[in-house]
């Protein structure tokens, strides 16, 4: 049975918060856990402000959140540069859920992951020009995920997890648009399809905000 | 702020006919007697169309359409600003549709690097020319990307495709200003 | 355009006598209700034709307004600024719809501008 994990944050920018949220709706479901964010206070972990005044809980595993040029904390404990990663935060997670401690899992995730996986983590792709019909095929799955590629490079987790289109699909089109030059990538992997990392579900993030209350208002969710 | 969608193009693209395919009420709409021989159509909109979508807890989304005639290109950015999206409806049977895109890229210029914008060509079938890949080169010449469909605004799912294409790209930005 | 020349003359003349009429007067502009310019009398630099595309598609909004707010028909709608007034007043000749426009400097007074635009808009619609 899934854990359900907390995740706090203490001393953190407003942004820096929304961020902490948009990434939990991306990597905050494994096999092993469903994280949530923490407003009773509890929670199994605490991203704090390294500048922040108060306190770290207790039992709560603390990862420090500090600038980029900020010196390292002398206790050793688990530190994030800014801004804040995406990746680096799943890969905090899924090292927490393994009750992995060493707080280099977490300062150098991609150490710790598949070397492909990783890589495709870094990649990011961003679309160059409309396709034509005979790549979009009047398909409106193939529509909609050109569309989320024209206005920022975008890796394959975030394209499937905006999209709610599974990995395999992602990766088959991004492959055919950069068969075409359609595509600008930066970091590319060889776009391998099948990768072990896991998907979000389907369209997690097209869930909330205002803009997933108008997609299922008008029967586009 | 209620978020808005705004329908701007030529005149006869469609913009009225989009608005009154999504919104929940009757649109309010400003048009009056055409004097104006060669757009064939006996009534056209000078102020704006407006329309709106409820969504759960009272919000609304708001639908705008701009008059497509260039004398009312003052009121294109009025209505434009700080849009969740926008439609730039074509109508391929006009004299020079390629044009009439070019129009719309230069004066909303100064509004597009933000917005999530999608291009609509309607009346394709009997107008094939120009091509969908010439209004992308039209597009790339201006400095713009945004996706290009064949659409009739008489149908409802294509105006929820144009819809979708723009949300995605909103998506895509809120997450790149989240992060 | 397609708006007869009997209607354009009577529109030239009328647009000349409101602005002989009123010292403070800057131009009178007559625009067809789809924002054409009709006539128009000036004593300085304007751009008539987007004053006309202006007052249409603001006569356009205020009868929309009108009819939401169950006022009935837009007459007229004014134009307050720190400079002056724009006065415009809805015509009805025959089948054609037409907007009388007049912008005066500061220093007018807003019920004899007022007053006189109605007058004027009578002659225009007979």
């Amino acid at each position: 049975m899934k854990q359900a994990l907390r995740v706090r944050t203490e001393g953190l920018r407003k942004a820096e918060e929304l961020s902490i949220s948009v990434f939990l709706r991306f990597v905050g479901q494994s096999e092993k856990a469903t994280w949530s964010l923490s407003h009773s206070g509890e929670a199994e972990l605490v991203l704090q402000a390294l500048d922040a005044p108060a306190a770290p809980a207790g039992a709560a595993r603390l990862v420090w959140v500090a600038d980029p040029d900020a010196p390292a904390p002398a206790d050793g404990k688990t530190l994030l540069r800014r801004p804040l990663q995406v990746e680096v935060f799943g890969a905090l997670l899924r090292g927490h859920e393994e009750g992995i401690a060493a707080a280099a899992q977490a300062i150098q995730p991609r150490a710790a992951v598949p070397r492909q996986a990783a890589a495709e983590m870094q990649a990011t792709y961003r679309l160059t020009r409309w396709p034509g019909d005979d790549l979009l095929q009047n398909q409106r799955q193939r529509k909609i995920l050109a569309s989320f590629l024209i206005s920022r490079p975008l890796s394959v987790a975030q394209l499937t997890a905006l999209s709610g289109v599974g990995r395999e699909a992602c990766t088959a089109f991004l492959r055919e648009l950069a068969d075409r030059q359609l595509l600008e990538s930066r970091n590319p992997p060889a776009l391998a399809a099948g990768e072990a990392a896991s998907a979000p579900p389907p369209a997690a993030l097209a869930a909330g905000g205002l803009i997933g209350r108008l997609r299922k208002r008008l029967g586009l969710a | 702020m209620e978020p808005k969608i705004v329908f701007t193009g030529p005149p006869g693209a469609g913009k009225t006919t989009a608005i009154a395919a999504l919104s929940d009420t009757p649109p309010v709409v400003t048009d009056v007697a055409n004097h104006d021989v060669a757009l064939g159509k006996a009534r056209t909109t000078v102020g704006m169309d407006f329309g709106t979508v409820a969504l759960e807890g009272g919000e609304q989304v708001r639908l705008f359409g701009t008059p497509g005639q260039e004398r009312f290109d003052f009121l294109w950015p009025i209505l434009v600003k700080d849009a969740l999206g926008l439609a730039i409806l074509i109508d391929n049977s006009r004299p020079d549709p390629l044009t009439d895109l070019r129009l719309f890229l230069k004066s909303l210029a100064p509004t597009l690097p933000k917005m999530a914008c999608v291009i609509g060509v309607g009346r394709l079938e009997g107008h094939a020319r120009p091509g969908i890949e010439q209004f992308v080169d039209v597009l790339a010449a201006a400095g713009w990307m945004f996706p290009v469909l064949p659409v009739d605004v008489r149908k409802r799912e294509d105006v929820l495709m144009m819809v979708e294409l723009m949300l995605a790209q909103a998506e895509a930005k809120n997450l790149g200003e989240s992060q | 355009m397609n708006v007869d020349e009997r209607l354009k003359a009577l529109g030239r003349r009328v647009a000349e006598e409101l602005l002989e009429k009123l010292s403070e007067a800057r131009a009178v502009v007559v625009a067809t209700e789809d924002g054409f310019e009709l006539a128009f009398a000036t004593r300085e630099e304007l751009e008539a034709a987007r004053i006309a595309a202006m007052t249409s598609s603001i006569a356009a909004i205020c009868d929309s307004v009108s009819r939401e707010a169950g006022l009935g028909h837009t007459k007229s709608f004014v134009v307050e600024a720190s400079d002056g007034f724009m006065v415009m007043r809805g015509v009805q000749n025959g089948q054609v719809r037409l907007v009388l426009s007049t912008l005066t400097r500061n220093g007018a007074l807003l019920g004899m501008v007022m007053n006189a635009v109605g007058e004027s808009a009578r002659a225009l619609s007979a």
